[in-house]
């Protein structure tokens, strides 16, 4: 891949100096490609951080137009542009903010005909998807094809993430064995709570992606942001899990 | 003996508080006190946290401390002071 240029060495220069990321962390961003669904509240966030952290290459899936209702999380999303294409907006910013990112836009959702496609495009997912059947077709590739996978979501006030490093932690599969039945793909929630954890998993995507720190495995963050209360679960494999129930390593430690 | 129950998402919306303070004969596994809250709470908490058969929903995660336990288990029991904690499926939006 390109060698870092002289241009980005400068507009990176702040992240470069953190500990243990540097000049190397900031060439495997560049080098990396990130899947992104949706591109709401949680993944327009996700993908405008990743975008400014000088990430190579995003793949944006996301169907429908702008609508009022998106507006209030939807921070790729304006205005002016709404009853137009969510994915085309969200390029447009993204370009803005970065114009050396290379966007694959895809006016779709997730679903089990397009997940194998669009996993095999990129090196790691961010899933900040509303349905779980599109959460259940990205964690099924993501297994199947090995590659990480952050979990971010999210409910009023609180929200919860995880990552799934496949063979290492529990998979979406092992932590919800079944399409929930009470879920709804629309529920209250504010943009600051999709913000937060948004930004989260950002980070938790750079640190996987470069080596830093320490990421969620197998542990599941949650919190509410009524009392900022903030706590560390740790989650269990499911050995009979029909997804990733015959991979795992038995570790509870990263090997990223 | 006391046990304290923590919701979170739509189980707590449900329960109305964020967490109770519950009554129980002695350690039983986390799946009889599932039980038992629904059967405390309306009927929507009841449907959130059990399925037609009145079993646990396996998409509903439960605590015990920090460590999840799953509904099966039923060597674990929770005793005199320690705290679970219900969590509802959420999602990304």
């Amino acid at each position: 891949m390109a060698p870092l240029t002289d241009h980005e060495k400068a507009v990176y220069e702040w992240q470069m100096w953190v500990p243990g990321f540097g000049e190397e962390g900031q060439q495997a961003l560049k080098d990396a490609s990130v899947l992104v669904s949706r591109i709401g509240g949680l993944g327009s966030v996700v993908a405008y951080q990743l975008a400014a952290a000088g990430i190579g290459r995003l793949v944006i899936a996301h169907a429908g137009d702008i609508k009022p209702s998106d507006l209030n999380r939807q921070l790729l999303m304006t205005h002016d542009r709404l009853g137009t294409p969510r994915v085309e907006s969200a390029t447009q910013r993204l370009k803005e903010l970065n114009p050396r990112l290379e966007v694959l836009a895809v006016p779709e959702n997730v679903s089990e005909e397009n997940a194998q496609r669009l996993v095999g495009e990129v090196d790691l997912v961010v899933d900040c998807a509303p349905l779980f059947l599109e959460r259940f077709a990205m964690n099924r590739q993501c297994v199947e094809q090995g590659k990480p996978m952050v979990d971010c979501a999210m409910y009023d006030c609180e929200f919860q993430i995880t990552t799934i490093l496949p063979g290492q932690t529990p998979c979406l599969a092992c932590v919800y064995p079944e399409d929930p039945p009470a879920w709804r793909r629309e529920f209250p929630v504010f943009g600051a709570v999709s913000g937060a954890v948004a930004c989260l998993g950002a980070m938790e995507a750079i640190k996987v992606l470069s080596g830093l720190g320490d990421p969620l495995c197998g542990t599941l963050l949650t919190c509410d942001l009524r009392d900022m209360t903030f706590q560390r679960r740790q989650l269990v494999v499911r050995d009979e899990c029909p997804v990733c129930g015959t991979s795992h390593k038995a570790s509870s430690t990263c090997a990223t | 003996m006391q046990v304290t129950v923590e919701y979170a998402a739509q189980i707590k919306r449900a329960a109305g508080v964020a967490r109770d303070v519950i009554e129980l004969d002695g350690p039983c596994p986390v799946a009889e006190i599932a039980r038992q809250v629904a059967a405390q709470g309306d009927e929507s908490l009841a449907e959130i946290l059990l399925d037609e058969n009145g079993q646990p929903r396996p998409s509903i995660l439960v605590f015990l401390g920090d460590l999840q336990l799953r509904w099966d288990d039923t060597t674990t029991r929770v005793q005199d002071g320690q705290t679970i904690t219900l969590l509802s499926p959420v999602s990304g939006g």
